[in-house]
């Protein structure tokens, strides 16, 4: 299987290249640039702070402020600044996927602000976001009970593939199945899916995105611990 | 043994008794921030290389007038949110700006909603860095502060809640020397390094 190959030269099986680069934005208390294939993602983390407006605040936990937007630059045809009903879709999703890494009821009353902007779109950038968002929060020193690893996973031209990229949506057949772990717990912190697909499939395509987000965890760890280099003992 | 560790992470099976910065399920003992693991026979804890302040009891910290209102003043503690400081407890009157040197009384862990001990700063500078660092400013039985005094003849206050305050003769010497501590807690014998870098930079 391995010999078949995409039209951009990937197996079946294979990601596209990450490249992850933590706190580069001085003045956020977490932050994160991430590159996926053409993706291009930076994912910021301040907070816990005050909530405002003061009624949305809950006694019980904090609440994650996620906003997913779209630069103007991000797509071959100008987007609209204003957030559409897709940046407000993406954005209440994943900040629930997000709530079920960051132990937010440590923090009652509080806010979490996560502001990600997509500089370059190319296909799987909620997922992208979503990778981005948790390593930031993790940079940002909030405990959390593990890292969301999300990948996409799904079907085109009648074969199982992981990772699509914008050649493959576009096929005929094709199913986008959108998947977050909370990783190591392997477990699934949202699930989303575009095109028809019957039961059997829908579990291979799972298990494919888990495999997926396996990888993606194992270069989200070397990230975080590249950040703090360490010559010889420690302390 | 000491490494670092991410949020998740599985440090041992065994039954220990747990420090900061853990969670226990199904018996078994998680790290739940990134950070640098302290494990021993009988006990884990883990150091958080970043974070925000949360506050204790009896912390001493360097805080802020931001307002004043009626009754009392708004203070900025470098945390969640601000704390009201009633104006019968303070004899003299503050100005919005002043900076203060405090023992947080009471707090739920949260944020902080009493102060006393309060100790009016003369004019000086505050240099802002993470709450976490502040055990490696001051250095085993003040080590690092003894060194940064010296060599910089300034005089520090540091707050546990993140703000340092200073009065320096050499001031960008002493903040190019904390961002040196800062951005490199994580590594081993820092109290020489910053006295080599401090005497070569005098």
């Amino acid at each position: 299987m391995a010999t078949v190959k995409r039209p951009d030269g990937r197996s079946y099986d294979e990601l596209r290249p990450i490249t992850i680069e933590l706190g580069i934005a001085k003045n956020a208390e977490g932050s994160c640039y991430l590159e996926w294939g053409k993706n291009t993602v930076i994912a910021t983390v301040n907070g816990p702070k005050p909530v405002l407006p003061k009624h949305l605040a809950d006694p019980s936990k904090a609440i994650i402020n996620y906003k997913y937007r779209m630069a103007t630059f991000s797509v071959p045809e100008r987007k609209s600044p204003v957030p559409g009903k897709r940046d407000k879709e993406i954005s209440l999703v994943s900040g629930q996927a997000l709530e079920a890494a960051v132990m937010i009821d440590q923090f009652p009353n509080t806010m979490i602000d996560v502001n990600v902007l997509i500089l370059s779109a190319d296909a799987g950038t909620r997922v992208a976001a979503l990778t981005a968002a948790s390593l930031a929060a993790a940079d940002a020193g909030l405990p959390m009970r593990g890292i969301i690893s999300a990948v996409a996973a799904g079907r085109a031209n009648k074969q199982i593939v992981l990772d699509l990229d914008k050649e493959d949506e576009d096929t005929e057949d094709a199913v986008d199945m959108a998947c977050a772990f909370l990783m190591p717990q392997k477990e699934l912190a949202l699930l989303q899916m575009d095109g028809f697909v019957d039961k059997k499939e829908c579990s291979k395509i799972l298990e494919s995105a888990l495999v997926g987000a396996e990888k993606v965890y194992e270069i989200q760890k070397k990230a975080l611990l590249d950040k703090y280099p360490v010559e010889g003992d420690i302390q | 043994m000491k490494r670092i560790v991410i949020p998740g992470e599985l440090i041992t099976e065994q039954k220990k008794k747990v420090g900061e910065n853990i969670y226990i399920k199904d018996n078994v003992i998680y790290s739940s921030v990134l950070g640098l693991l302290n494990e021993t026979d009988d006990f884990v804890s883990i150091v958080p290389l970043n974070g925000p302040y949360i506050p204790q009891e009896n912390d001493a910290v360097v805080c802020v007038v931001r307002n004043i209102t009626a009754n009392g003043y708004i203070i900025d503690v470098n945390s969640h949110s601000d704390c009201f400081l009633p104006k019968s407890i303070i004899t003299r009157e503050l100005k919005i700006g002043q900076m203060l040197f405090a023992r947080v009384k009471g707090t739920d862990g949260v944020e902080v909603s009493d102060l006393d001990n309060i100790n009016i700063l003369p004019d000086g500078l505050i240099y802002p860095v993470s709450s976490v660092k502040i055990p490696r400013i001051i250095g085993k039985n003040d080590s690092m502060l003894n060194i940064l005094k010296k060599y910089t003849s300034s005089n520090i206050l540091v707050g546990r809640n993140g703000w340092i305050w200073y009065v320096s003769k050499n001031g960008s010497l002493l903040e190019s020397a904390l961002s040196l501590i800062v951005n490199n807690s994580q590594k081993s014998n820092l109290t020489n390094t910053i006295e080599e870098y401090l005497k070569n930079n005098q």
